[in-house]
Formats: C-alpha cells, structure tokens, sequence
C-alpha cells in the first residue's frame, strides 16, 4: 500500500458536534476514519465494514448515513453530529435516556449507531408505531439484544420528546398548568 | 487518486471525458468494501456528481407531464416527495434499497448506472417504460431504461456519457401499480426476487397492463407480449372469476418461463422461478385490486 501513499491531499471543512475543523485527507479516506482516527472521535463503531451492521451511523446534515460508505471528501462542508455531539452525561439525549431506561443495550458495541439511527427516526417520526420503529432500524444490527428493548428504548425516547414538545408548547402559549398540560403518551 | 466534486453540469461532462475518471454519487455500492478495493481503484479519478442542482431537480415537464427525476436524487428522497406519489411502486421500491441509511444517500441514477440484477428501483422504472437521459461532450440522447440495462454490471453508457435523467412517462403516473419484493431479511438483503405493475381499468376493462420482473434474469424484465393479453381483460364485478384468474396465471406463467435466475447462497434458481410465478400474479392482483385473485394468490 506504500506506493498508493502518493495520492494527492484534498482539503475538507466539516462542522463536527458544532466544531469546525479543515484538514488534508486523502480522497480515499473513509468519513468514519476521519472521525475516528483523525479527530479521535472513537464513539462511532467500525462494525462489518460493508454498510450492514449500522454501528457507523452519523448524522450528516440531519440525515443517518453508514460512516463506514462515504468518503470524508462527500462531507465536505457539511455538518456532522456522532454520538458524543448529541447529548451530554448531564443532560442525555431522550434517545440515550431511553436506552438507560428501557436497557436497550447489552454488550453496547451497536449502540452508537443504533441511537444516532432512531435520533434521525423520531425526527421524520415523532411518534412512530412500533412497526415504524422497527422498520426505521432495519439498517441497524444488534447481536445481542433481539431488538425488543431497543423498540421500547425508541418508544419511550418518542413518549419523552411528544411531552417536552407539549410542555414547551403549553408553557409559551398559555401558562397553563404544565403537568396536566403534558400529552406523553403514544394514542396509537 | 484525485477528487472532483463540480457543481456544475458542464464540468463534470468535460470532467467525464478524461477516461481516468470513475463517476459516483452516493457511492453507497462502489464504496463498500473501499480498503479491499483501494488496490483496484486506487489509480483512478474519482468525480462526484452528488451536487450538480440538476441532478437532484424532480420536476414534471411541462409540456409532456413526464415526471423527470435527477439521476443525483435519492432512495429517500424518491420516497418522501410529494410529486413521487403519483409513481407508488417506484416509491415501494424506494423504500427497500438497504435501510433508512443507505436511502439517504443510495441514487436512482446510481442504482441504473450500477446495473445490479436485484436492483430494486430499476424493476418499476422497465415496467414504466421508463426513458434515461445521457450527456457527454458530444451531445444528449435518450433511451429506454429496458435497453440501457445490458447485463449484470453492464450498461449502453459510453465512455465520458454522464447519466442526468429519469423521465417517467405522464401515462403511468397516477396509475393503479405495485412493486413486490421477496427477501429473507427485509431492507438490508437484497432481493430475490421482485416484480411491477403498473395497469388501468376502465370500464370494467384493462386498458392498460405492463409488468416487470427483477433479479430473476441478468437484467430486469419485461414481456410486452405478454402483457398484451391483459388488454381487454372485464375485472368488473360480475366477471367470469375463472377467466380474469385463468389470463392472470398464464401470464405470470409465461414471466416464470422466461426467468433464467441463478442458483446463490439466498436461493435456488427452481425456488426464484417459482417465485416469479407468483409476485408477478400477486403484483398484477394487487394492481387490478380485484379481491378474489387477491384471496386465492394469498392461499
């Protein structure tokens, strides 16, 4: 591989969890690369290698892509949240809190990608079925859990974003009482 | 390798007609396995055309009401717009190419250019009658979508020719259709087999009836031919059941006999045979919405 390490340098301007950062990369350098062993950025998962398992999964411009299949040249200029942007360990993303509520995890290794997937799920879904959440998480693969408490991981994630929604909503508009206020759960 | 990445039409045409250039787009297929491949192609230059605006228009013409879809256009995006839902099995498909990931940045044009057998999106686009628009240097000419597929991994496009286009034809949309697909473990396989259909009845009759088969011949498929002997065809309540089930069977049939699947690690060749049989009577069950082939297909 040696003689291949001629290849030009392309320059590359991504907005990383809200930090800008420009630096030459090879063409051939993989998105996932770049985050990882470029930025250090070590929380998105190489799992396959062949866009499959999902464990890869950012969000580029708002939208879940596999890592693991775009060049980091193809984010040029776009905006990239993996997992350590999406929340904090003070303040979880609902997502994250639902997989610590609902243990939507064993061995974790998926999880990355598999929370970044259903960040960009209850954004096109705030309040998906259970088929939709299934179906919405095709592209991910969990070998440990039989996706039943990921399902309720997403559903709880769903039920918490609807009612900090109506509680926004009830606040700014009426002042009315907040707790009745609150539409959490799923009437489906 | 060198990276180009125009935003404009006419420089990834001038671009494209350096022979060293590989074109992607979403470079969801031709990225996979990227470090085994490096070696292969690492010499090349590669140019994507992913932000080419007129690429990425999906626009109804004006004068002939096609619906023309950007070759850069996404799996996603195909699903979602709102002018896609006048081609339903075309939005089916859309649906199924890998998950919501692979959706997001997978192509129509990519998904064409590619010429995979199980492409998805290319099954509903030949039952379409769909035409492909190709610009080089030397000009644009158009074809079927049917002839520009060739064989697995092989197309009609010329060196330096750039895919731009899909145009749907105006008298498809809006029509009763279907796409069906056979898998074993839903979006991330890949199909075993699939089928489209697009069909319209009108009084009580078929006036209109074009299928399509997928990743059951080294290219997608149709039988025109064949197709003709639904035209005519009284699905109306009240017709003689025995005789719309009996035109129906012969036609997935005679889909079934032109089938020459391979044998693979997701199926035999004799069990994709049968299949096609029966997604081909299905998808046109479906698309008539006539209940009592529904119910026996079921069976």
């Amino acid at each position: 591989m040696g003689d291949l390490r001629s290849s030009v340098q392309v320059p590359v301007t991504v907005l990383v969890n809200g930090r800008s950062y420009t630096v030459d990369v090879e063409p051939r350098l993989l998105l996932v690369h770049l985050l990882r062993d470029v930025l250090g950025l070590t929380g998105t998962h190489i799992g396959c290698d062949t866009s499959q398992c999902g464990a890869c999964t950012v969000l580029v411009d708002g939208k879940a892509v596999k890592s693991c299949t775009m060049l980091a040249v193809q984010a040029d200029g776009c905006s990239v949240t993996t997992i350590e942007g999406i929340g904090s360990v003070e303040n979880l993303h609902p997502v994250q809190e639902g997989f610590w509520e609902k243990h939507g995890l064993q061995c974790g290794f998926c999880t990355p990608g598999v929370i970044m997937a259903a960040a960009d799920l209850l954004r096109q879904h705030p309040n998906p079925t259970d088929e939709e959440i299934r179906e919405g998480l095709e592209g991910v693969i969990c070998r440990c859990t039989g996706y039943q408490n990921i399902v309720r991981a997403v559903r709880y994630a769903a039920e918490r974003m609807q009612s900090a929604d109506g509680e926004v909503e009830v606040a700014a508009t009426a002042g009315l009482d907040r707790g009745e206020g609150s539409q959490g759960g799923a009437t489906s | 390798m060198a990276w180009y990445q125009p935003n404009r039409l006419e420089e990834a045409v001038k671009q494209a007609a350096d022979a060293r250039t590989v074109v992607v787009c979403g470079g969801t297929d031709l990225f996979v396995n990227w470090a085994r491949r490096q070696g292969t192609y690492g010499e090349a230059d590669w140019m994507s055309v992913e932000r080419i605006p007129e690429l990425q228009t999906i626009s109804l013409d004006d004068t002939t009401g096609d619906l023309v879809i950007g070759a850069a256009v996404t799996a996603h995006q195909i699903a979602s717009h709102g002018l896609c839902a006048a081609v339903p099995a075309l939005q089916q498909a859309a649906r199924v190419v890998g998950g919501w990931q692979i959706q997001n940045r997978a192509s129509i044009g990519g998904n064409l250019v590619n010429a995979s057998p199980a492409a998805d999106m290319a099954v509903p686009l030949v039952a379409y009658d769909a035409v492909v628009a190709l610009q080089s240097l030397g000009g644009r000419r158009r074809m079927p979508v049917r002839t520009f597929l060739r064989g697995p991994r092989q197309t009609a496009l010329e060196p330096g020719e750039l895919l731009t286009e899909v145009r749907i034809p105006a008298r498809v949309l809006g029509r009763p259709q279907q796409f069906l697909r056979l898998d074993q473990r839903g979006g991330t396989d890949i199909s075993l087999v699939s089928a489209a259909a697009v069909a319209q009845v009108d009084e009580g009759r078929v006036s209109f009836a074009q299928v399509a088969v997928g990743a059951a011949n080294p290219v997608p498929f149709s039988l025109p031919e064949v197709d003709a002997s639904l035209q005519g065809l009284a699905v109306a309540d009240g017709a003689a059941l025995r005789d719309v089930d009996g035109v129906v069977a012969s036609v997935a049939r005679r889909y079934a006999e032109a089938a020459q699947p391979i044998s693979d690690v997701r199926a035999s060749a004799a069990y994709r045979t049968a299949m096609v049989d029966v997604l081909v009577r299905r998808a046109i069950a479906g698309t008539l919405t006539f209940r009592a082939i529904a119910q026996e297909v079921e069976e």
